[in-house]
């Protein structure tokens, strides 16, 4: 009887562990941001699939992260729906003063096979090692749950539409045979510690004609970082959003756009995004 | 032999075949929920201290389409200490746990412009900055985030305009130990005093050698003349030749996986539609 009880209470902690491990990955809810970008769309269906295979967001990795509750905003893969959303129609497309256009940072964020990188698919972890990381040898990008936990920083859709555009430079970089990782620091005007440093190619505005960013020259005149092309697309969205992006979205894509190039860059950068008017 | 390598010829077809299945079959879509999340679109509200959790709400959702509107409601609150207090009360209940809603309330108390508000300001910019070892990758540690409000706050102190918050900005500027936070201050000192040479002139006696160049900074804004931005830029680095980046060279890495894949014509995502 002893024997028999043991076992059912090793198949119940087990099934329990099993509930934990496949349920509890990040911290649900949405912050105020994240509830601010979802009102503009309420979770519009013909977009969300579209997303998932213009993402390649699979059953058989997000399963379990909402890709069965996918209108529940509290969840991991509405949120990824959310920065994609934000990536495709949030910005002005303004030729005259844009840094990149909207086909630039969505052939760079989605998983197609593009001039930017090779065919890649998103996945989620539950690792809080590193915000998302580039798996280059197996063509993935791996989303961990500080891009999606209610109370991280970076848990808002202008963050982890960014780190699509940063990640997916990694991908770039492993395209063009260049070391797919950045510089340990602090070095220089950077003052990170560990491996979060990247040079600022500076070009101007216009520099790069539309649907050219993955465009370079090995002289660093037409160049891109990963911590870069995420800036840009940043103080793009903090500047040259459409009227309807929230200010919530705003605001923080601006405070960290100018917190990356104050701290992430090796050479300082000839530039600050926007203006510091409080509202 | 033959009758070995047929069969090899017979698996391999077998194993491209179901391959090939593999890939075009569609992948099952995401399902609906049961119960979807639907957020309405926040209503205007006056600013007042029983409607302050309200006008919150719709000043974060807001887009740049109100943001005059919501610029003429706080003007018409700016010396009400209620409003004040309240404000710094949900900044306070809310800090750290969501940024996005922190740097909102922390833009409205400064758009106030209330100078009651300097103190506790000067107690955002002053808080510690705790020591990292290492950042997740691609993340912001919690450095990041106490320099992104210290920041934000400093911006506001800036704004205040009076003789007090510009001596305490100077102060911000000569004596705080994170170079974002200086540099955020220079930039919003430059901005309250008309970015004038004079004032560039004035601040540039009391700046540390490293931040100098700051003062050279350029503004990325949404309404800017491109080529004069670039100019500006273009001098920022005329001026500071060893802040370019060294060239990259090309790629010698070797791929540690060949690119296989077809290029694929992407599906076009539906025509955007304006919900709320």
């Amino acid at each position: 009887m002893k024997q028999i009880l043991k076992t059912i209470l090793a198949i119940l902690l087990a099934t329990n562990l099993q509930f934990v491990s496949l349920h509890a990955q990040c911290n649900d809810g949405p912050s105020q941001a994240e509830s601010d970008l979802w009102a503009t769309h309420n979770c519009w269906w013909d977009f969300v699939l579209w997303q998932y295979q213009a993402y390649r967001m699979f059953d058989s990795d997000w399963g379990t992260w909402g890709f069965r509750d996918a209108c529940n905003i509290a969840l991991p893969y509405p949120k990824a729906v959310n920065a994609s959303y934000l990536l495709t129609y949030g910005l002005t497309d303004n030729y005259a003063s844009q840094w990149h256009s909207t086909l630039d940072y969505r052939q760079a964020a989605e998983a197609w096979s593009s001039p930017n990188h090779d065919q890649i698919r998103y996945a989620p972890s539950a690792s809080r090692a590193w915000l998302a990381q580039a798996a280059v040898s197996n063509a993935r990008t791996d989303m961990g749950c500080l891009l999606f936990d209610q109370r991280a920083a970076t848990g808002n859709p202008a963050t982890r539409a960014g780190d699509y555009i940063h990640e997916a430079w990694h991908h770039w970089q492993h395209k063009r045979n260049y070391i797919a990782s950045h510089m340990t620091g602090p070095i220089d005007a950077c003052t990170m510690t560990g491996s979060s440093c990247d040079w600022y190619y500076w070009h101007g505005v216009g520099a790069f004609d539309f649907g050219e960013m993955h465009k370079y020259t090995s002289d660093g005149a037409f160049f891109h970082s990963p911590n870069q092309a995420q800036v840009e697309f940043l103080c793009d969205i903090a500047e040259l959003s459409q009227s309807w992006v929230p200010t919530s979205v705003r605001t923080i894509a601006r405070s960290e756009a100018n917190q990356r190039l104050n701290a992430r860059f090796r050479n300082a950068v000839g530039y600050r995004c926007g203006d510091p008017r409080p509202w | 032999m033959k009758t070995f390598q047929m069969l090899l010829l017979v698996g391999l077809l077998v194993g491209c075949t179901k391959k090939q299945t593999e890939t075009e079959k569609p992948p099952d879509p995401p399902r609906q929920s049961t119960n979807p999340t639907v957020i309405a679109k926040p209503k205007p509200v006056d600013l007042t201290p029983i409607n302050v959790d309200a006008f919150i709400k719709w000043a974060s959702a807001s887009g740049l389409d109100e943001r005059e509107k919501i610029r003429e409601e706080i003007k018409k609150s700016s010396q009400n200490s209620e409003v004040l207090k309240a404000l710094i009360d949900r900044f306070e209940k809310v800090d750290t746990l969501d940024l996005s809603y922190s740097l909102v309330v922390l833009s409205l108390i400064g758009e106030l412009q209330n100078p009651s508000s300097q103190k506790w300001l000067e107690k955002q910019i002053n808080r510690p900055i705790p020591t990292v070892k290492e950042t997740p990758h691609g993340g912001l540690n919690s450095g990041d985030v106490i320099e992104m409000i210290s920041s934000k706050a400093v911006e506001s102190l800036a704004y205040l305009k009076t003789n007090e918050s510009d001596r305490a900005t100077l102060n911000v500027i000569v004596k705080h130990p994170s170079k974002a936070v200086r540099a955020a201050a220079i930039d919003a000192y430059l901005f309250n005093h008309g970015d004038t040479d004079d004032i560039k002139a004035k601040l540039k006696q009391s700046l540390r050698k490293e931040d100098l160049i700051y003062l050279d900074r350029v503004r990325f804004l949404r309404e800017k003349d491109a080529k004069t931005f670039n100019a500006k830029v273009d001098q920022f680095y005329e001026q500071h030749p060893n802040e370019k980046a060294e060239a990259p060279g090309e790629g010698t890495e070797k791929r540690t996986r060949p690119d296989t894949t077809k290029f694929v014509k992407p599906i076009t995502p539906p025509k955007f539609e304006r919900k709320q």
